[in-house]
């Protein structure tokens, strides 16, 4: 009965021309830009899926702490290839390679061929490190991105956005998404129902999880303010080689494993960088992770896995 | 052909001036190894400049020393030593390594006095600074 009145109003609303309209989404009073109503290519039809995040893989990289990164990043693909319910797509949160060598970057995209996903990526800072200071990420990865490889896209209902903050990093500083980025996804999310799920997608953390190591994004706060007012945001990220999450409202941070190498965990070793772990132990540290999004669930289920 | 001569002879005070302010304006992005050529080309007597060096290390993404005090025209040398690259920029001349793998090293010669500072431009936490003195 409340409902047929609340429409009622809902409809009046709207014959009295543009505005917002208010409804209940998941038991949670959501304000929708009109504008946004008749776009159904995001949030009006959230269906059920899943998708997975693959990071970190360092093709490239053959020291102590894992002589085989190629094999590896294969075991990742392998397992989600394998899973039960198979990942309509991946997302690679960056380091794709670890030199930004060509060779390496097509060694990794050999593999994803070869996996059958299709795989949307955004770059690591050691993607951006040929001569020409990301060119070959660019020839590659960049085609219909903004900026430095930003972008955004709409799947199931889901507004996923990618995001680059390895690129232009000042000294004494963390990760940097940088003014031109900011600008781009205030834009971009000022079009969307507050209703919409979102999922970031960026290299280093957008949340600052040990700022002596640089594990942290400088400007995020100014990102995550564009992001409040939805009613469901989903934060992935790599860097950092192992799994941390937190909760802030509607927003769910969490980090993936890699699937090339370990790193120590915050403040437990001198520095960051390549672990080398007990003999017959490294496929415990690596790993890969799947996200399960379903109709109004505001909070993705996410699931890690290890190679072992 | 007197004309032509006192032409020539501006021509060449003029490129001096050029010279001479790419060399100490270091709001000038002069690449570096530019600046080393140009202490060449004046062929310059004082040759020993050149071979002033000096060697600093990245471990455990740390620069050590962090900090340095060297004569002008000494030839700087980073190496690194970690299991995982690093970048290094100078701010003020724009100096900038190429990806640096382990053992990798990345050298840049400071002809001008001043304070320079330099940075990781991966892992920007990591910074340091040399201090370029003037020759006595």
């Amino acid at each position: 009965m409340d409902l047929e009145v609340s429409r009622r109003k809902v409809m009046e609303c709207m014959a009295w021309g543009p505005g917002v309209v208010w409804a209940l989404v998941a038991g949670i009073p959501t304000a929708f830009s009109m504008d946004a109503l008749g776009d159904d290519s995001a949030g009006a039809a959230v269906s059920s899926f899943s998708f997975a995040q693959i990071s970190d893989s360092h093709i490239g990289f053959d020291k102590a702490a894992n002589p085989d990164s190629s094999g590896t990043f294969r075991d990742g693909l392998a397992i989600l290839k394998n899973s039960v319910v198979k990942p309509s797509f991946l997302i690679h949160t960056g380091d794709i390679t670890h030199l930004s060598k060509a060779e390496q970057f097509d060694t990794a995209a050999q593999m994803v061929r070869e996996s059958g996903f299709e795989t949307h990526y955004v770059p690591g800072e050691h993607d951006m490190v040929d001569e020409d200071n990301g060119k070959l990420y660019m020839d590659r990865y960049g085609k219909g991105t903004k900026g430095a490889g930003w972008y955004s896209f709409n799947d199931h209902g889901v507004h996923f956005i990618g995001l680059v903050n390895v690129v232009d990093l000042k000294a004494g500083g963390m990760g940097n998404l940088g003014q031109a980025q900011l600008d781009w996804l205030k834009n971009d999310l000022s079009v969307l129902s507050a209703s919409t799920p979102i999922v970031v997608f960026a290299h280093i953390p957008l949340w600052t999880v040990y700022e002596q190591w640089g594990w942290g994004t400088q400007d995020s706060g100014e990102a995550l303010s564009y992001l409040k007012r939805f009613g469901s945001v989903t934060v992935l990220n790599g860097h950092i080689h192992q799994v941390f999450q937190k909760v802030e409202g509607n927003v769910s941070f969490h980090t993936a494993r890699a699937t090339g190498f370990a790193q120590p965990a915050p403040g437990t070793a001198p520095a960051p960088g390549p672990m080398v772990v007990p003999a017959g132990q490294l496929k415990n540290y690596l790993g890969v992770t799947t996200v399960s999004v379903t109709p109004n669930q505001p909070r993705l289920l996410i699931n890690d896995a290890t190679l072992a | 052909m007197k004309k032509r001569f006192i032409l020539a002879i501006t021509l060449s005070i003029l490129t001096t001036a050029c010279s001479a302010y790419a060399q100490s304006g270091r709001v000038e992005p002069a690449p570096t190894h530019n600046m080393h050529m140009m202490m060449v080309a004046d062929s310059n007597p004082d040759t020993a400049k050149a071979v002033k060096t000096s060697d600093i290390t990245i471990s455990n993404f740390t620069f050590a020393p962090v900090k340095i005090s060297v004569p002008v025209g000494t030839k700087v040398t980073w190496t690194n030593k970690d299991d995982t690259p690093h970048r290094v920029m100078v701010i003020e001349t724009k100096a900038k390594s190429a990806a640096l793998d382990s053992d990798a090293s990345f050298s840049t010669t400071f002809d001008t006095p001043g304070t320079y500072h330099y940075f990781c431009t991966m892992h920007p936490m990591m910074k340091g600074a040399i201090e370029v003195t003037a020759a006595k």
